[in-house]
C-alpha cells in the first residue's frame, strides 16, 4: 500500500461512508415507483424523502471530508444555474409570491438532489445495479398492480373508473396512475437496452418476466401515453439487434400467446385495452381535444407577460381561468411541462430550459461517444432513452414537481462520469 | 478538482482496489439485498394496514350493529344499517342486518327482499366484500324466522317466488321446483310477453342465475310470462311513424349484482348480454336491429359526463332506438346533475331515488316531431328491471 499515492487511500472511515450512500442511493431508487407505499411507519413520511434528504447530507458531508467542493460538477453546473436564474427572476415578478417561493424551494431541493445522485451515482458498482433496483421495483409495482386488480391480495393505490369511459385502472405504489407509467416506461428503458441483463438464456427468461411483469402494471395503468412510449422503445431496442426479424417474429409470437391467454382467462382486460386504445378518436373521450384546445389558451395567457412570466408554481391558479370547452374537468391542469414553463417562466426561462435540455443531450452524447465500447455505453444510451421517454411524456403529462426526473437525471450523469472515468485517465497518464 | 481529474482519480482507485470506488466482494452483496428488503419491508406493513384498516372499519361498525339487534333497539338499529347499505349497498351482511331489522318492525316483504340481497352470492371479478358473507345457516334461520313471523305475508306470489329464489341459490333443487309450482298453482292473467327466448333470457335475471338455467328448468311458456308478470315486468306498445318500423318487439332487462348482474337486450331474434356497470347506453338502427352506438357512463358526483351525454343524445346518427340501461348500484351513485342531464336528454321522469337500489331501464323512439321515451324501474332491488315493447305503425 505504501506505493499508493495519499490522495488515493481515502482512509476507512471515508470507505464505509461512501458505502452508507451507496446503500441510501439505492434505498432511494428502489422505493421510486412504490412511493405512496414505502412509508415510515405510523407517520406519512415516505422512505424517499427520508432517503432523499439523508442522501444529499451524506454527499456534502463527504466531499467536505475530503476537501472537494460541496457541488460534484457536472457539465449541466451552468445550465442549472441559468434556470435557476430564471425561475428567481419570475419569482420577483410574479403575482403570488408565495407560491412562487413555496415552488423555488421545491426546485432548489431537487437541483441539490441532483447534485448528491450524480456525486453518489458514479461508480461501477452503482450503475451496474441501478437498472436490477428500478426494474426489480417496477416489476413489484407491476405484479401488485395485477394482484390488487384482481381484488383478492393487495389493496391498490388508485383503482378508479376514468371518467366518461369507464374504464377501470389500477397501480400499486404511487397515487397517479400516469405516473406510474411513466416509471414503468423508465425501467423498460434501463433494462432493455442493457446487454448486460439479456447475455445467455437464463438472463434473456429472468429478464423477459421481469420486463413482462412491468409490461402487465403498465396495461392496467391505462395510459396511453405510457403505452406509446414502451411501444416505441420496444421498436427502437429490437431495431438496434443485428436478428432483429428473429426477435420481431419472437416478440409477434409471444404477443399472441400472452394476448390469447390474457383474452381466455381475463377477457375484460383485452376489452378496456381495446376500447381505451380507441376511444381516442371516439366521440366520448373528449380529454385529448380538450388538452390541445386549452394549449392556445395557455399561449395566449403566456404571451400577456413575456420575459419573465407569471411566476413559478402559478400554473395552478391561472388554469382556473382557462375554459373547459369539452366539459373535460382533467384537462384544466395544463398537460405539457414546456408549456408550463413558458406561463411561469416566460421567454427567458423557456430559453433557459431549452439550453438545460441541449445541456442534457450534449452531456450524454459526449458520454456515449467517448465512453467505452460496451456496458459503459450502452448504459448511457438506456439513459438516454429514460430521459427521451420522459422528454415524449413531459408533452402530454404536466409532471413538473417530480423527484423522479433529479434522481433519475443524477444517476444519468453519473453514468457519464463513470463512462468517462477511463478514457480520460487514460488520457492523462499520456499526457 | 477538475472534473477530468476527479474521473481519473476514480478511475485509479478501481484500477488498484482501494479507496472510496473500490467495493470489496462481501460488502456487494449485503449493499444490494438490503435496500430492496428495508423498502420490501415498509412497503409490505403498508399495504397490510391499508387492507386491515378498511376491513377493521366496517368490523367495528357491524359489531356495533349486532349489538343493537340483540338489545332489540330496532330504530337505532335500522338507521345504523340504513347508513352502512348507504356507503357499501353491496355488503350482503349489511343486507341480513336490515332484513332483522325490518321483520323486528312489521315490514315482511321488505324483510325479504334484502334477505334475498343477503343470499346472493358475489359475482366472480367482484371487488373483495369487506364483510363476511352470511352463511347458509344464518339465511335459513332468518328464513324460519320470516315465515314463522308473517305465515301469511309469504304465501303472497312475490315472496314465494322470492323463496324459490333462495332455495335455487341454496342448491336445493326439489324445493326450488315445489316453491314454483306454488306459485304457478295461483290463477295469473299474465299478458304473453314478446318471443319466448327474450322471456326466459329475462327471467334468468329474476332468478340471479346464468343464462342457461332457465331453460334447465323446465318452465313453461305461460308459466314463464307469469313468472315475469310477477317478478314486475312490464310491456308498451309505440306507434311508430311509417318509415320506421321495427320488424320485431324489443326486450330490454337490466340487473345488478342482485338480479343476474347483466343487462339484455333482445332484438330482432338476437340476444345481446352487457356486464351490469354503470350506465349503459345503446343506439339500435330501426331498420336492422344492428347496435350503431353504445357507450358506458358513470354519472356519479364528481364526473363531468353531462357534455359526453348530450353529445351523444343529439347524435347524427338519428333516427336510432336509444337504450339506456342502469343497474340498482348504478342508480345509487347517480349525481343530481346526472339526473338532470337524463331528464333534460331524454325527457326520462321516472328515475328510481338513489336508495331504492332499483334497476333502470328505457327506451326512447324517435317519431315524426319529437321523442317518445318508454321507462320502467324493478319493483324490488333484487329484481331486475324489464320492459317488453312492441312497436306497430301508426
Amino acid at each position: 500500500m505504501s506505493a499508493v499515492p495519499d490522495n488515493l487511500t481515502g482512509g476507512r472511515a471515508i470507505t464505509v461512508w461512501r458505502h452508507c450512500e451507496r446503500f441510501i442511493l439505492f434505498v432511494l431508487v428502489f422505493s421510486l415507483p412504490l412511493q405512496v407505499l414505502a412509508l415510515i411507519p405510523r407517520t406519512t413520511v415516505t422512505v424517499t424523502k427520508v432517503g432523499g434528504a439523508t442522501l444529499i447530507a451524506a454527499v456534502f458531508v463527504r466531499r467536505f471530508m475530503t476537501k472537494h467542493s460541496p457541488f460534484v460538477r457536472t457539465r449541466l453546473g451552468d445550465a442549472i444555474l441559468l434556470f435557476g436564474l430564471a425561475c428567481v427572476a419570475s419569482c420577483v415578478l410574479a403575482a403570488d409570491r408565495c407560491a412562487s417561493f413555496r415552488a423555488a424551494l421545491t426546485l432548489l431541493e431537487y437541483a441539490f438532489l441532483f447534485y448528491a445522485t450524480a456525486a453518489a451515482a458514479s461508480d461501477d458498482f452503482i450503475q451496474e445495479r441501478m437498472p436490477a433496483l428500478l426494474g426489480g421495483a417496477c416489476f413489484v409495482a407491476g405484479i401488485g398492480a395485477v394482484l390488487a386488480w384482481s381484488g383478492r391480495l393487495l389493496p391498490p393505490t388508485v383503482d378508479r373508473f376514468i371518467v366518461g369511459s369507464n374504464i377501470r385502472r389500477v397501480c400499486f405504489g404511487l397515487p397517479d396512475a400516469n405516473e406510474q407509467a411513466m416509471f414503468f416506461v423508465f425501467a423498460w428503458a434501463l433494462l432493455l437496452f442493457n446487454s448486460d441483463y439479456w447475455r445467455d438464456w437464463q438472463q434473456r427468461v429472468f429478464s423477459g418476466a421481469i420486463v413482462a411483469g412491468i409490461g402487465a402494471g403498465l396495461l392496467l395503468t391505462m395510459s396511453r401515453t405510457g403505452w406509446i412510449c414502451a411501444l416505441l422503445l420496444l421498436l427502437a431496442r429490437i431495431l438496434t439487434v443485428r436478428r432483429r426479424l428473429l426477435y420481431m417474429c419472437g416478440l409477434v409470437v409471444l404477443f399472441t400467446v400472452f394476448g390469447t391467454a390474457v383474452t381466455a382467462l381475463k377477457p375484460q382486460v383485452v376489452d378496456s385495452v381495446r376500447r381505451r386504445a380507441s376511444e381516442a378518436t371516439a366521440m366520448v373521450d373528449t380529454s385529448l381535444a380538450s388538452r390541445i384546445m386549452q394549449y392556445t389558451a395557455v399561449v395566449e395567457t403566456a404571451w400577456r407577460r413575456r420575459a419573465f412570466g407569471h411566476g413559478l408554481g402559478s400554473t395552478a391558479e391561472l388554469s382556473k381561468q382557462f375554459d373547459t370547452p369539452l366539459g373535460e374537468t382533467t384537462g384544466s391542469t395544463v398537460h405539457n411541462v414546456p408549456l408550463i414553463f413558458w406561463l411561469e417562466l416566460g421567454w427567458f426561462g423557456m430559453l433557459c430550459y431549452g439550453w438545460l435540455w441541449s445541456a442534457i443531450a450534449a452531456a450524454l452524447i459526449l458520454g456515449f461517444c467517448h465512453a467505452p465500447r460496451g456496458a459503459p455505453r450502452e448504459r448511457i444510451l438506456a439513459y438516454g432513452m429514460l430521459i427521451v421517454s420522459f422528454a415524449i411524456t413531459s408533452l402530454a403529462m404536466p409532471f413538473v414537481y417530480r423527484s423522479a426526473f433529479p434522481i433519475l437525471l443524477g444517476c444519468a450523469m453519473g453514468a457519464v462520469r463513470t463512462g468517462l472515468s477511463g478514457p480520460v485517465a487514460e488520457k492523462n497518464r499520456r499526457s | 478538482m477538475s472534473i477530468n481529474a476527479q474521473a481519473a482519480q476514480d478511475h485509479d482507485e478501481r484500477q488498484l482496489g482501494i479507496g472510496a470506488s473500490f467495493v470489496p466482494a462481501k460488502a456487494r452483496r449485503i449493499l444490494t439485498i438490503a435496500p430492496v428488503v428495508l423498502v420490501l419491508f415498509f412497503v409490505a406493513v403498508q399495504a397490510a394496514q391499508l387492507s386491515s384498516t378498511q376491513h377493521a372499519g366496517a368490523a367495528r361498525r357491524s359489531e356495533a350493529l349486532e349489538r343493537l339487534i340483540a338489545e332489540a333497539r330496532w330504530a337505532e338499529a335500522t338507521e345504523a344499517c340504513r347508513a352502512s347499505i348507504d356507503a357499501h349497498p353491496v355488503e350482503r351482511r349489511s343486507h341480513l342486518q336490515m332484513s332483522q331489522c325490518l321483520l323486528a318492525k312489521g315490514l315482511p316483504g321488505m324483510s325479504l327482499e334484502h334477505l334475498v340481497m343477503a343470499a346472493t352470492p358475489h359475482a366472480q371479478g367482484a371487488a373483495r366484500p369487506l364483510l363476511a358473507a352470511p352463511t347458509q345457516s344464518e339465511i335459513d334461520r332468518a328464513w324460519g324466522a320470516l315465515e314463522k313471523a308473517c305465515p301469511t305475508d309469504m304465501t303472497r306470489p312475490l315472496s314465494r317466488l322470492r323463496a324459490a329464489r333462495l332455495a335455487l341459490m341454496a342448491n336445493r333443487q326439489t324445493l326450488f321446483l315445489e316453491e314454483l309450482r306454488f306459485v304457478l298453482a295461483a290463477p295469473c292473467d299474465a299478458p304473453v310477453y314478446g318471443p319466448q327466448a327474450a322471456a326466459r333470457s329475462l327471467l334468468s335475471l329474476v332468478f340471479a342465475a346464468g343464462a342457461d338455467a332457465v331453460p334447465r328448468m323446465d318452465v313453461a311458456n305461460r308459466a314463464c310470462n307469469g313468472l315475469l308478470a310477477i317478478a314486475g315486468a312490464r310491456q308498451f306498445h309505440v306507434e311508430m311513424p311509417g318509415a320506421h318500423q321495427v320488424s320485431s318487439s324489443l326486450a330490454v332487462a337490466a340487473g345488478g349484482t342482485f338480479a343476474g348482474d347483466a343487462y339484455i337486450v333482445h332484438v330482432s331474434a338476437t340476444e345481446r348480454r352487457f356486464a351490469a356497470k354503470d350506465w349503459l347506453f345503446t343506439g339500435i338502427d330501426p331498420e336492422t336491429g344492428q347496435i350503431v352506438m353504445q357507450t358506458r357512463l358513470e354519472l356519479a358526483p364528481l364526473t363531468n359526463e353531462r357534455a359526453a351525454l348530450r353529445a351523444w343524445a343529439v347524435s347524427p346518427l338519428e333516427p336510432i332506438i336509444v337504450i339506456g340501461m342502469a343497474s340498482g348500484e348504478a342508480v345509487h351513485h347517480l349525481s343530481q346533475e346526472g339526473r338532470a342531464a337524463l331528464r333534460e336528454c331524454f325527457d326520462l321522469r321516472y328515475v328510481p331515488g338513489s336508495r331504492s337500489l332499483a334497476a333502470y331501464v328505457f327506451v326512447t323512439y324517435q317519431l315524426e316531431t319529437s321523442i317518445r321515451a318508454v321507462e320502467t324501474r324493478a319493483a324490488a332491488a333484487d329484481l331486475p328491471a324489464m320492459m317488453f315493447v312492441e312497436a306497430g305503425a301508426k
